[in-house]
């Protein structure tokens, strides 16, 4: 049909949604205009009339003509069409009517009242056509209740119940008999199933075949997508259903017991048809005005509303240690609109405990750590749309319970921390068994094995000359630290650690924690060596990476009882890559000794191996040296989690002022190794003697 | 006189009034008035889009990428196929971290721990978590997080700020501007951190983590440190005594007052108002840190590290006492998640330090009625790779990064309890059902609190900014 029009009319029929509301604002202006100027005041107007008429008639005919053009573009059929454009046609020639028959008096007055009702009724008749025809008065329908609800969902009618209101809610104002756009009519099943220009809809089970879902899946900047861009779209759930509808019989009658079941779609169902609304969710309340709010608030007062589209708030009054009647007094200016209430860890007591019956809307309210007992409790009307109560650590005991079951509609009670008995609770759930009570006991059972730590064993260093302090560290007041110092295991017989530890001699501290009511923790232990001799001065041959030199202290800190940590950057170590170490170790005059031991680390993440062998060298005079002692490890043939090891190497007792230590690096990173064959490190950060 | 652009454009508007520019840009909720009584500004009253289901949020941040395939995602192919090569197929070219890219082969390895279902829900978990289990059905378990970034920095920062790239707003800051105070004498974003013994010298983390990005300074999180002097700065100095600082504070008030006459520097007012908050600060944070009132009972529950400063579990008591406070967004971090090597050993330490404590906040706020207006979120960055960086040997094994899917959990309010949510592929590597990105995570938070993420925005250089950038779909199948 379109095809025949050419463009520049369609243009001006397009115009016609912009002009039409001339002839509307300026006939409605004359008719002003002629009841004005019949008062004295205005009686200088009456001349201006017959132009405004003028131009009235010329925009009506302007408009009518537009709006023919426009009709002929297609897309609107049907009776709206027809009766929209016969009475604009109506009110082109009843306009042009009142310009040339202005001046007989009794026609003009009925032809001009009779315009103006034309442009009324012809207006309604366009909006209709281009909103659809509930638009106008849909804010007056109660949509609460429209809403039915059934007995049993797979009673719902699926085409009348489910499909039709979506057609009706987001598709119609452009597919119905008025306004045909495509060709396609979605208020009745006949025109339903016959489908638009472009062809059917649907075919039963064919859902991927199906136009109608096609179109709604299209991107939306897609000009095929339905609805149009900027029209409502349709949501998740509405497309759903259609899928739904399609995949399955496609038909008009039937009820959703013959369709094919889906979880998610009687869910759905379950949601829009049984689940009735009840308690709070039934209350109409308009909003408060925020100047309302504002006045509170000057008072120091915490209410807020829910959000913005809620006309509920809550009001905060919870921490108040000095909590007055004029606070209740203040907010009660709002009190039908308050639902959460928060007197938690107030000083609320029984003089003022009245004062919540005030607020009749309350679904949740919070009494926790307040002193109210028994009988302030009684004193608390049963709310009816009370949802929520805690009353966490209350002076509440079982005698509450009669005055609790009166809250019918609670569904969480919050009773942990009261003097409520196992019987009370259980007589509570089989009251209501739907009532969530949280009375926290249970909940401790999970911790019931809670352990204690061992207790951290710290002092400056694991190694010491002369004397060492040591501390045993829990910080956990309610548990005691028992210890040995012979290696045996610690129980509470062994000696209560009560102050700090003073050691002597090389000894191996176990240690455990114990408290009433918690696992004893594990026994933690620790050796502290004596060293009685240490090297005056330590030379190495080959000097360690710049970026692990003990903070550039160097070899000084192979002997100075300070080990390092598994954390490598801790300064405390000194490391070479790729290469061997040996030291020269100067005891000042001869020393008995009997063994080595090399402190080092293992952290093959980051290359770091320990030794692959150590030799040891002794001498008298710092020249000749003799070979005592050479060990060789085996190489690493898996990664290890990082360790700290103390390698000891024995030889023969002797008595001597200079030992050589020659400590070998694996070299390489082994064949299993990330980084096979790269060069590795060697860290150590401690070489002292027995 | 010589002004710059902005506050040439700030003194030109002082025509509107400076407080409704104020609270345009969101300054305090609570000032001073004329007798000196603190009261909440009702110019500044901040209200959520629509009702609310979680008025708090407490963002446990396991900072380093949690394995999610030792913790909760049990994979037995792992078991069948371990030792073999990840085929190409699942590894569709995902790339690599520069820590495995030199790899020349990608062993698959299972998890060492033992993995078995709990709580009617019958979600996994492994041994180490055996708390949280107990508590499986509070939790509401996605296993099918994906992020963009392959590495820390920008994985968090993405997590925090909805941008890979620094300078955006931190999540609490979001909401601290969104949701404005709820409690006059203490920051709207607290931040915890603490360091892990899974591994102590693992990654650091950067304050503008935390920080308010082109938000109003008041917005960003402040930090919560162990130790003599929790908040940085707030103490009076030694010789001063309450009634000095105060003065002070008043000529300081009333010397800036003159600067908003003359100048109606948005930023003059936050100032004032964020030394109150300081001034009040010195007696609200000495007490919410002492917790000499909490009994035997609490540490019971928490553990005894809750003694301990700085820990972890300290942090989640001290999240629990904030919250009471009605603090809108506590955010902990703990470090040293980071298992690219003895994973193992590593990894027990972390859940040492982390899953009595978590399990604890959770049953302590629902004890206390809070759970169901409290978000807590469990999570890190990133996954871990299902392969094992370095050699796998019978005992020992460690993984890479992995963004393409790994496992957080929440609780409380508004979130399904009891719920797994999205699944992985047997090899754990990519998600086949209900993946959930980075920013679909953000506006569904935000939606519990309250805020469509799309209206949640802040013009800045000429646009508007959002958390989720403009991306981000809620997920509304996790919503109860």
């Amino acid at each position: 049909m379109n095809s025949e029009l050419p463009e520049i009319l369609q243009f001006f029929g397009r115009l016609h949604t912009v002009v039409l509301h001339l002839p509307i604002g300026i006939l409605i202006l004359a008719s002003i205009l002629e009841m004005a100027s019949r008062f004295k005041a205005y009686e200088k107007l009456k001349p201006a009339i017959p132009f405004v008429l003028f131009w009235g008639m010329i925009a009506a005919i302007i408009t009518a003509g537009f709006g023919y053009l426009l009709s002929q573009e297609g897309g609107y059929d049907g009776d709206a069409i027809w009766n929209h454009k016969w009475l604009g046609i109506a009110t082109a020639v009843v306009s042009i009517g009142i310009y040339f028959f202005r001046n007989s008096k009794n026609l003009y007055l009925a032809l001009l009242t009779g315009g103006v009702i034309l442009l009324g009724l012809t207006g309604h008749t366009g909006g209709s056509l281009t909103h659809g025809s509930e638009f106008l008065f849909e804010p007056f329908e109660d949509k609460d209740s429209k809403a039915v609800f059934v007995g049993n969902i797979k009673e719902v009618k699926v085409f009348n119940q489910l499909i039709r209101p979506i057609f009706k809610s987001k598709c119609n104002s452009c597919h119905n008999s008025g306004k045909v756009k495509g060709g396609l009519i979605l208020t009745d099943t006949i025109a339903i199933k016959k489908g638009g220009d472009n062809g059917v809809l649907f075919i039963a089970q064919q859902a991927e075949n199906s136009l109608l879902l096609q179109r709604i899946h299209l991107p939306e900047e897609v000009d095929e997508h339905m609805p149009p861009k900027g029209k409502k779209q349709l949501s998740d759930e509405e497309i759903k259903l259609l899928q739904w509808w399609i995949s399955g019989k496609a038909e008009f009658v039937k009820t959703v017991a013959d369709y094919p079941s889906d979880p998610e779609i009687e869910a759905l169902l379950k949601d829009k048809f049984i689940k009735k609304k009840s308690g709070i969710a039934t209350v109409k309340i308009s909003p408060v005005s925020s100047s309302k709010i504002e006045s509170i608030h000057k008072q120091g007062l915490k209410v807020f509303p829910l959000g913005n589209e809620s006309p509920w708030l809550e009001a905060r009054l919870s921490d108040r240690k000095q909590l007055r009647k004029s606070d209740f007094k203040t907010i009660q200016k709002v009190a039908e609109n308050i639902t959460i209430l928060d007197l938690g860890n107030t000083s609320l007591d029984k003089n003022l405990i009245q004062n919540i019956n005030n607020f009749p809307n309350l679904s949740k309210l919070f009494l926790d750590q307040t002193n109210i007992d028994d009988e302030t409790f009684q004193k608390i009307n049963p709310l009816p749309y009370l949802e929520y109560l805690n009353l966490y650590a209350c002076d509440i005991s079982d005698q509450s319970i009669e005055h609790l079951k009166k809250f019918k509609e609670l569904k969480s009670l919050y009773l942990w921390q009261t003097k409520i008995s196992d019987e009370g609770i259980n007589d509570l759930k089989n009251t209501f068994p739907k009532l969530n009570i949280i009375n926290g006991k249970e909940m401790l059972a999970t911790f019931a094995n809670a352990q204690l730590r061992p207790p951290k064993i710290k002092s400056d260093s694991t190694m010491f000359t002369n004397q060492i302090t040591v501390n045993l560290d829990l910080r956990f007041p309610w548990a005691k630290i028992f210890y040995t110092l012979d290696g045996s295991a610690p129980d509470s017989t062994s000696l209560l650690y009560a102050d700090s530890i003073l050691i002597s001699k090389t000894t191996t501290i176990k240690t455990i924690a114990k408290a009433d009511g918690w696992k004893d923790s594990k026994i933690a232990e620790e050796t502290f060596i004596s060293v009685k001799k240490r090297a005056k001065k330590i030379t190495i041959n080959t000097p360690p990476n710049s970026t692990y030199n003990g903070n550039g202290e160097g070899e000084k800190i192979l002997s100075d009882l300070r080990l390092g940590t598994t954390n490598f950057k801790d300064g405390k170590w000194l490391a070479w890559q790729g290469k061997s170490v040996s030291a020269i170790m100067d005891f000042g005059t001869p020393t008995e000794m009997s063994s080595v031991f090399v402190s080092a680390l293992d952290n093959n993440g980051s290359w770091i191996f320990f030794p692959k062998g150590i030799k040891v060298w002794t001498s008298d005079n710092g020249k000749n040296y003799k070979q005592v002692a050479t060990k060789q490890f085996p190489t690493p043939t898996e990664q290890n989690p990082a360790s700290l090891r103390k390698i000891e190497t024995a030889f023969e007792k002797t008595t001597t002022r200079f030992l050589k230590v020659q400590i070998d690096n694996l070299g390489k990173n082994p064949a299993w190794h990330p980084s096979p064959g790269q060069p590795s490190w060697l860290f150590v950060d401690e070489i002292l003697i027995r | 006189m010589l002004l710059n652009r902005r506050a040439f454009l700030s003194k030109t508007s002082i025509g509107l009034g400076t407080a409704a520019l104020s609270s345009l840009l969101g300054v305090g909720c609570f000032k001073k008035d004329s007798s000196g009584a603190l009261s909440i500004d009702p110019e500044n009253i901040k209200i959520p889009h629509f009702a609310p289901k979680a008025k708090r949020i407490i963002y446990l941040f396991q900072s380093g990428g949690p394995s999610q395939l030792d913790l909760f995602d049990y994979k037995p192919l792992l078991d069948k196929m371990r030792g073999q090569d990840l085929p190409e197929s699942i590894r569709k070219g995902q790339r690599l971290t520069g820590m495995t890219s030199g790899q020349t082969n990608f062993p698959l390895a299972n998890s060492i721990f033992d993995f078995k279902q709990y709580g009617q829900s019958g979600a996994w978990f492994s041994e180490l978590m055996p708390y949280t289990a107990q508590i499986a059905d509070d939790l509401c378990i996605v296993k099918s997080m994906y992020t963009e970034a392959i590495n820390h920095d920008p994985a968090i920062t993405f997590f925090q700020t909805g941008s890979q790239q620094t300078g955006r707003p931190s999540m609490g800051s979001w909401l601290s501007y969104g949701l404005g105070s709820a409690n006059e004498n203490l920051p709207t974003f607290c931040v915890l951190v603490s360091r892990g013994t899974g591994r102590p010298d693992g990654q650091p983390l950067y304050s503008r983590l935390w920080g308010n990005g082109f938000l109003h300074s008041l917005h960003q999180g402040v930090v919560f440190r162990s130790g003599v002097d929790p908040v940085l700065y707030l103490q009076d100095p030694k010789g001063i005594d309450k009634v000095t600082r105060r003065k002070m504070l008043d000529q300081i008030s009333s010397l800036n007052q003159k600067q908003i006459d003359e100048f109606g520097d948005p930023e003059i007012s936050t100032r004032i108002a964020q030394y109150e908050m300081a001034y009040r600060m010195q007696t609200s944070v000495p007490e919410i840190m002492d917790i000499s009132k909490e009994n035997q009972q609490t540490y019971k529950m928490y553990g005894p590290d809750a003694m301990v400063p700085g820990t972890y579990a300290a942090n989640c008591l001290l999240a629990r006492r904030l919250i009471e406070k009605d603090v809108k967004f506590v955010q902990l971090y703990h470090m040293g998640w980071d298992q690219h090597a003895d994973l193992p050993l590593a990894l027990r330490g972390q859940t040492n330090d982390v899953d009595q404590a978590t399990a604890a906040l959770i049953t302590d706020l629902k004890q206390r009625g809070l759970l169901d207006e409290t978000l807590v979120i469990w999570g890190g960055e990133f996954g871990r790779t299902n392969y094992s960086q370095g050699a796998l040997t019978n005992t020992n094994y460690g993984r890479d990064h992995h963004p393409r899917s790994f496992t957080i959990f929440m609780a409380g309010g508004g979130i399904k309890p009891g719920t797994t949510y999205g699944e992985t592929d047997d090899f754990g590597y990519n998600i086949v059902e209900n993946p959930v990105h980075v920013h679909d995570f953000q506006a569904t938070v935000l939606h519990l609190l309250g805020m469509d993420h799309e209206k949640l925005t802040y013009k800045y250089q000429g646009r508007r900014f959002r958390l989720t950038d403009v991306h981000g779909k809620v997920v509304k199948d996790i919503l109860a």
